[in-house]
């Protein structure tokens, strides 16, 4: 089992939030200088742990400078577990959760440095492209939400193995999942919606997009280049293609109009049509957005949420349920049965 | 418009000068815990084009070479200790460079971290000429 949420050995956890409430850091920023060491010869990873301090930062990073490896790198990801009391993180929509946007100007990039992984957190109305690998390889952004940002959503321009895995772009002013380099992966993604341009889009290189889904996207849903991999993709319009991949279906979410693009159990477009990434080559995992292990039903869904049903004791409650409802038919029958008979 | 600003106050692996604008921000009310000690904390009062340059991101340029290869600058901006120094004579540069002292003679510290003074008064960076533009080579 292995979670897209890549976690570095020897972690050195830091904490960030709002002025006042005693966290390390207020600035993205200082963050980032602070820690742009020789990660491998100090044998430590960096992590930056949000908390949900204000209804959103107005902050930027870019990633730069540190040496680093597979086992020691950058992270930033919210403070908590999923699930738990004391998550700061969303919970599969962007209502909650550790929040950035940017007043003017871009989000987050990495502008030259290699494995730094950026989990779980939502981008809302930032001002230009929001989120970028721009100089640098190995990268993943994992689990995150961006919502009625400018720009260019998540975008891939350079280096080597970056991967997008399990994101949700609703309403991005432009190309929602952008790939502008060879090589770079966008499995399990959610494009919904876009102002401009295609839901996953290229310029030009050879991407490659497996389990994603597009759907309502201004352009397409899905560039219809050739050259490059496309894998049981999805989309509302004709655009999808390649092996396994599904056209002009319709999809049916919890609550689109409360942005909640997580996969209802009515669902016929995208659940159980996705292919199993656990054994990935490049970046293998084996979760969703929500931290749910996939599949949930025997085969992955497409799209960044995984639908899974419940289980467990519910069970016996049902067993319980259907009882106690026999028990009552039975009661409604033999007295409806009566009151005929009294009638006739 | 009144910004907040951090400079480093060492030098790093990755590229980070002494004295590089590391934030340039909307006033806040506080700090947290790890940043009083390696940068220095004021308000300036910039132009808007100013402002979006020192907030703008830093797509770092070599400049130079080492054993590992390019070194980055991790800012374009810089203003040297000895410059405020320059401007304001109490300013104590030693002090500001041992990292243990949390020296912050323009936005002290109260309880919790905050700012113990919400209105301080600002530099005007564009008239003072402390600004060092890497790019140039010049004070802007």
């Amino acid at each position: 089992m292995a979670s897209s949420r890549r976690t570095g050995t020897n972690e050195n956890v830091s904490t960030y939030g709002a002025g006042g409430f005693g966290r390390d850091y207020t600035s993205l920023a200082t963050w980032e200088s602070a820690t742009d060491n020789n990660l491998v010869s100090l044998a430590q990873s960096e992590v930056l742990e949000c908390y949900d301090d204000a209804a959103n930062f107005d902050d930027r990073i870019d990633f730069i400078g540190a040496t680093t490896n597979s086992s020691y790198f950058r992270i930033i990801r919210p403070a908590g577990t999923f699930g738990q009391a004391g998550w700061q993180g969303h919970n599969g929509t962007p209502s909650v959760g550790v929040t950035f946007t940017r007043s003017s100007g871009i989000g987050f990039v990495v502008s030259g440095e290699n494995y730094v992984s950026v989990q779980d957190l939502v981008f809302d109305s930032v001002d230009d492209d929001t989120c970028e690998t721009d100089a640098g390889s190995y990268t993943s952004w994992v689990g995150c939400i961006l919502v009625d940002c400018g720009g260019r959503g998540m975008n891939v321009s350079g280096g080597t193995d970056n991967v997008v895995v399990n994101c949700i772009v609703i309403r991005q002013n432009e190309h929602p999942f952008l790939a502008d380099t060879d090589d770079c992966y966008f499995l399990n993604c959610t494009a919904i919606d876009s102002v401009i341009g295609r839901g996953f889009n290229e310029f030009s290189v050879d991407p490659i997009w497996i389990n994603c889904l597009g759907d309502g996207n201004s352009d397409d849903d899905f560039d219809g280049g050739s050259g490059f991999i496309e894998e049981n993709n999805a989309s509302g319009d004709a655009t999808a293609s390649g092996t396994g991949s599904r056209i002009n279906q319709t999809f049916t979410f919890v609550n689109a109009a409360g942005d909640d693009y997580n996969l209802a159990a009515t669902d016929a477009g995208a659940r159980n049509y996705g292919q199993d990434l656990s054994a990935h080559g490049v970046f293998p995992f084996d979760d969703d957005i929500k931290f749910q292990t996939r599949p949930g039903e025997g085969t992955w869904d497409i799209g960044a949420s995984e639908y899974v049903p419940d289980s467990g004791p519910d069970l016996t409650d049902i067993n319980g349920i259907l009882a106690a409802n026999i028990n009552d038919i039975n009661t409604v029958d033999f007295a409806d049965i009566s009151d005929v008979n009294g009638v006739g | 418009m009144k910004v907040e600003i951090a400079i480093a106050l060492f030098d790093s692996h990755g590229g980070v000068e002494e004295g590089d604008v590391i934030v340039c921000r909307a006033p806040s009310n506080g700090i947290g815990k790890k940043e009083a000690g390696m940068w220095l904390w004021f308000r300036a009062d910039i132009s808007e084009a100013l402002a979006s340059i020192l907030d703008g991101p830093l797509r770092g340029e070599p400049v130079g070479l080492d054993k590992r290869g390019p070194l980055i600058a991790k800012s374009r901006f810089n203003i040297p200790l000895e410059a405020i120094k320059g401007i304001d004579s109490n300013f104590d540069v030693d002090k500001a460079r041992d990292l243990k002292s949390e020296y912050q003679p323009y936005l002290p510290l109260g309880d919790n971290m905050l700012f113990s003074d919400p209105d301080p008064d600002t530099f005007a960076l564009e008239d003072l000429k402390i600004v060092w533009d890497k790019s140039t080579g010049a004070f802007i």
